[in-house]
């Protein structure tokens, strides 16, 4: 291979990395505060994905209010999700959390097979985020270049408002204590809502630009991407943020570079991450990043 | 400041605490006593809302509270110190500090700020470490400290000298007399009968749910009864 292509596939990686992490993020932080793995997050993508069709297709607005309007709404949807299928089970044992938020999932899906029909849409991706540049011998979509600019702004405005602003310190201390995090005034349902509304934001924009790189919407678009997600998240250390982003960036990576190196293994990409899953939590299980453990976690 | 009105708190068919009334006059120090399982924590967590009761009401400042949630309680002035310190030990000093005056505003509360590391200059030393990597008596310090950014009114305490050396006991006692000399109403929940009675105004005892003793302060340290059976061995309390 030579340095064109590497570099080439290093940027494809990277765009690939970019959305796994930006998806992986919801896993971690919701897993982070509830210790529940929210298997309907991957289906929020298909739903930001598709309100982007509406907007933009049906409706003909201008993209950036059928963006704004698909990632907003999507965020609502995940608090709506948290309001209604797993406040309701804070108390109840974990296992009914984790069923509650499979039953989610397919009714997501469900839904969307009803409303929209079973038969791919193609997303009309608008004019800024097609085309390729050419640079010398490199062949590179704009979008590659996009996703994991937008990515980093949107990386950066999360560390801030977890680790510089009050609710982001309320959302640590929950990870760690709920119940002492409630003695200190802090009304935790309202931090746990607004959690769930920053994971679902980053996974409506994940779908968005998952969407464009993949123009095929369908009610079951967001299963692997959120799988991927999920393992990156794992892979990173599940309830970490920063080992979200590098499980995210290491997962794209890896993958895109495996099947360019072999291109005969391209078939087994998916085999290969969810093989990387198994061998991880059998020897790894906390992940690269493995975090410690809250007190009423242990 | 505080009224406790015949209040009931049973786990599954135990009674934890069964029929008890005390109350903490504004301005004074109370302190509960008891030996391990005799109801202390759980009248802690009953009054800040955490226990479910079966009967009784709770006044705090006259008003109400049982019933109210968790949050909502400690907004109306009540600062609650639980047992084992209860720090967010992923977090720093001062994000510990800072999120104890979670619902006030940065004007309201930086005088506060200012006082807790006036009060505990180990802290200030310490304000960008992990409140993991605290000694035992930093902790108890932390957890005060983060209690007083919400400026309380009442303070509940809830075995502030558990496994702390005696001199270390001797500090948080001396803080916390100060404290309410400085206008904080304190309940105080010890183990520890000797310690907390040195600077208690007036004292309960619990036994088994209930109210078995009460008394000022020197009254319950003469009590033949009390001296029997928690104070053996002085300011280092009884072994459980």
């Amino acid at each position: 291979m030579d340095a064109i292509t590497l570099i080439q596939q290093l940027i494809n990686g990277l765009s690939l990395g970019s959305l796994y992490a930006l998806i992986a993020i919801g896993y971690t932080m919701v897993y982070g505060i509830l210790r529940l793995i929210n298997s309907a997050h991957g289906d929020l993508l298909m739903v930001a994905a598709y309100i982007g069709i509406m907007g933009v297709g049906l409706f003909s607005w201008p993209w950036p209010v059928a963006f704004g309007l698909a990632v907003g709404l999507t965020g609502f949807l995940g608090v709506l999700l948290e309001r209604g299928a797993y406040r309701p089970l804070r108390r109840a044992p974990r296992i009914s959390l984790l069923i509650s938020a499979i039953a989610a999932s397919f009714l997501l899906e469900n839904l969307a097979l009803v409303l929209a029909g079973g038969r791919a849409k193609p997303f009309p991706a608008p004019a800024v985020f097609t085309g390729v540049f050419q640079w010398g011998g490199l062949f590179i979509p704009r979008l590659s270049f996009f996703i994991p600019a937008v990515t980093a702004v949107l990386l950066a405005l999360l560390f801030f408002t977890v680790y510089r602003t009050q609710i982001g310190r309320a959302m640590r201390a929950i990870s760690w204590s709920l119940e002492t995090t409630s003695l200190l005034g802090i009304n935790v349902n309202r931090v746990i809502a607004f959690t769930f509304l920053v994971g679902s934001l980053l996974a409506g924009a994940g779908g968005l630009l998952w969407a464009m790189k993949y123009p095929q919407v369908n009610p079951f678009m967001g299963i692997l991407p959120g799988l991927k997600a999920f393992i990156a998240a794992v892979l990173g250390g599940i309830g970490n943020l920063t080992g979200a982003v590098v499980g995210g960036l290491l997962l794209g990576l890896l993958e895109i570079l495996i099947v360019a190196l072999f291109p005969a293994w391209s078939g087994y990409r998916d085999a290969l991450a969810f093989g990387l899953l198994i061998i991880l939590l059998l020897v790894r299980p906390t992940g690269l990043m493995g975090e410690t453990l809250g007190e009423e976690k242990l | 400041m505080l009224e406790i009105l015949d209040l009931k708190v049973s786990y599954g068919a135990v009674k934890a605490l069964d029929g008890v009334s005390f109350s903490v006059p504004r301005g004074r120090i109370v302190a509960l006593l008891g030996a391990n399982g005799a109801g202390k924590t759980t009248a802690i967590r009953a009054i800040s809302g955490l226990a479910a009761l079966q009967a009784g009401r709770i006044l705090l400042a006259g008003e109400e509270i049982q019933g109210i949630e968790t949050h909502a309680i400690i907004r109306r002035g009540l600062a609650v110190v639980p047992e084992g310190r209860r720090l967010f030990a992923n977090l720093t000093v001062q994000e510990n500090l800072l999120l104890g005056a979670y619902f006030r505003k940065k004007e309201a509360w930086l005088p506060d700020l200012i006082r807790v590391y006036y009060l505990f200059p180990r802290l200030q030393e310490r304000r960008d470490q992990g409140a993991g990597t605290l000694s035992g008596g930093e902790q108890q310090m932390l957890a005060l400290g983060r209690a007083l950014m919400s400026r309380p009114r009442l303070l509940l305490l809830d075995e502030p000298s558990l496994g702390l050396a005696p001199l270390i006991v001797k500090e948080v006692l001396n803080i916390i007399r100060q404290l309410n000399e400085e206008g904080v109403t304190i309940l105080l929940v010890e183990q520890n009968a000797a310690a907390a009675l040195e600077i208690a105004h007036y004292g309960y005892v619990l036994e088994n749910g209930r109210l078995a003793l009460e008394g000022t302060g020197a009254e319950l340290l003469a009590h033949p009864h009390l001296q029997a059976a928690y104070l053996g061995d002085g300011v280092d309390g009884p072994e459980t």
